[in-house]
């Protein structure tokens, strides 16, 4: 496995890609800038949603309420699958069996890692600790390329709040009318041995961000779309170009960018990110894509940016997702 | 004294107070010991392994605000693992608590480093030069990636200066000299943890006298190393 660098966007209109639990479940938007937040941890919750559902891995991090009901019993009965019933010598032998369980079994502590509070009956005594992974995939808060506009939109409930009452509720939401957001992460080859991930996880990593994006049908989240997925593979160990989502801009006609409303309104600017690849060519192996067609990527001489990055003599290999 | 110095930058960083777990404020800039674990991330050591090698007698590091400290609010929402060994189904009242976090927002800090241990300081140097990193680097959490980049080609040669009335412009430790107040500059004073023993059990802090903007703080009289254009304190 070799170090790689991704650059995810994706779009979403008229709707909440990342509320702010303080805020009235605001989008998140960064005050100064006027650009909206997407934390790293709601990209996660997109990948792990969709890999447990669609493509059948254990999660460990997990909300989902189980057929069975009562969840706390459950929650029991299954960190014992974690820990096998037995006698343990030493809280570190069980965190060790422990790890190795969870580690095998669950895609999103190989992908991400995590901060597992553990408590053992260790020679009839209760034990404490806890095991810290760090996962080899990290992801920067994500944030639009564009500014943004935050609507306040009201509407009438379907129900009345409470017995007796007449007059259906009042609810209301805020929405972002257009946002592209970039996201940046990482994958990192050495704490990839600690955590056990493999190419495969790479794979299902990647389906996830793709295709978890385009399937999220909660009414907030509906019509998100993936719109550029890169996965840039070095061929030189422990080298990284760094801050690719600094590397983008948007071009557009419009006398501010809070009026764009579609994917059909700009062009991405990339010649920072293409000088950079330039400078690093050779060491780059390869760079692996998948680019919607509405995104539109064509320079001045009407090249695109999968055409722009072969023309530096870099393979490129597109994304079967 | 052989001195590597380099800068290191991000959209955001966040570097908690490690005594409490219930605090979400941000240090404005990272403690000496946040900075020896960044660099033992490039350099690629084991988790808990390198704490000698930043002792006081082997080690010295200073660190220069380039970019105004700017904070943000950023809400997180935290889940209560304490319900059970796994993170599962983990619903209802009192298992989530919304808790406003600071975070640091676009930092650039130049970060000094002189190692007893020549050899390591090499492998660094060779390291930064060629933009390498052995694992992912980071701003206090795993979510604020970080860029660095080597300042000059070569390593610096400093000895120390002893000098009166002179503007130090990277952060200074409080008992390296008296502060003059100058307008037009916002001072601040913080204490972070200093050093770590084997157990990861921090033995010292320190406490620093800093200017938010980045701005040169004047001493009546220090000791200091000129490192480029730069007056540095290292501690």
């Amino acid at each position: 496995m070799n170090r790689s660098e991704l650059l995810f966007i994706y779009d979403i209109n008229d709707a909440n890609p990342n509320g702010d639990p303080l805020d009235e479940n605001k989008p998140r938007i960064d005050e100064d800038t006027e650009k909206n937040i997407v934390t790293d941890v709601r990209l996660k919750r997109t990948i792990r949603d969709y890999l447990e559902e669609y493509a059948d891995e254990s999660i460990f991090v997990k909300e989902k309420v189980s057929e069975s009901g009562e969840g706390i019993q459950d929650a029991k009965a299954r960190a014992k699958d974690f820990l096998p019933e037995g006698d343990y010598e030493s809280l570190d032998d069980a965190k060790k069996i422990m790890k190795e369980n969870i580690l095998s079994e669950c895609i999103d502590a190989r992908l991400f890692g995590g901060t597992i509070p553990i408590e053992v009956k260790i020679k009839k005594k209760n034990q404490s600790g806890s095991i810290t992974l760090t996962g080899p995939v990290q992801f920067r808060m994500g944030r639009s390329l564009n500014r943004v506009n935050i609507e306040h939109i009201k509407g009438t409930g379907a129900f009345a709040s409470g017995d007796s009452k007449s007059q259906k509720t009042f609810r209301e939401e805020y929405v972002v009318h257009y946002s592209l957001v970039t996201f940046y992460g990482a994958i990192n080859e050495n704490a990839a041995k600690y955590t056990h991930m493999g190419e495969e996880d790479i794979n299902k990593l990647l389906d996830g961000m793709w295709n978890g994006t385009k399937n999220l049908i909660t009414r907030s989240k509906f019509g998100q779309t993936p719109r550029l997925l890169l996965q840039i593979e070095y061929s030189e160990n422990n080298f990284f170009i760094g801050d690719l989502n600094n590397k983008l801009s948007i071009k557009h006609d419009f006398d501010s960018d809070k009026e764009i409303r579609s994917i059909n309104e700009f062009t991405l600017v990339y010649d920072q990110l293409l000088n950079s690849f330039e400078k690093y060519s050779d060491k780059i192996s390869k760079i692996y894509y998948k680019l919607d067609d509405s995104l539109k990527t064509e320079d001045n001489s009407n090249k695109s940016l999968i055409e722009n990055i072969n023309s530096l003599g870099i393979e490129t290999e597109e994304l079967l997702l | 004294m052989n001195l590597v110095v380099f800068d290191v930058w991000g959209d955001y960083a966040y570097f908690r107070r490690g005594y409490t777990t219930t605090s979400t404020i941000s240090y404005p800039f990272p403690s000496r010991t946040t900075i020896a674990g960044f660099i033992s991330g490039i350099l690629g050591k084991e988790r808990d392994s390198y704490y000698d090698l930043f002792q006081k007698n082997n080690s010295k590091i200073g660190l220069k605000i380039i970019n105004p400290i700017e904070k943000t609010r950023i809400n997180l929402n935290y889940v209560n693992t304490k319900e059970s060994i796994v993170l599962f189904e983990i619903k209802g009242n009192g298992k989530r608590t919304q808790v406003p976090a600071e975070f640091l927002k676009n930092v650039k800090y130049r970060i000094y480093l002189s190692l007893d241990d020549d050899d390591i300081l090499n492998e660094f140097y060779g390291l930064l030069k060629e933009h390498k990193s052995v694992y992912t680097p980071y701003l206090g959490i795993s979510e604020c990636l970080a860029n660095f980049s080597l300042v000059s080609e070569d390593i610096f040669s400093v000895e120390p200066i002893k000098e009166e009335n002179v503007h130090i412009d990277s952060v200074v430790l409080k008992n390296s000299g008296k502060l003059v107040i100058e307008s037009g500059k916002r001072y601040g004073v913080i204490k972070s943890p200093g050093y770590m023993d084997e157990n990861r059990v921090v033995s010292d802090f320190l406490e620093y006298y800093y200017e938010s903007n980045g701005k040169s703080i004047l001493l009546d009289s220090c000791e200091y190393y000129k490192v480029g254009e730069d007056n540095v304190i290292l501690y």
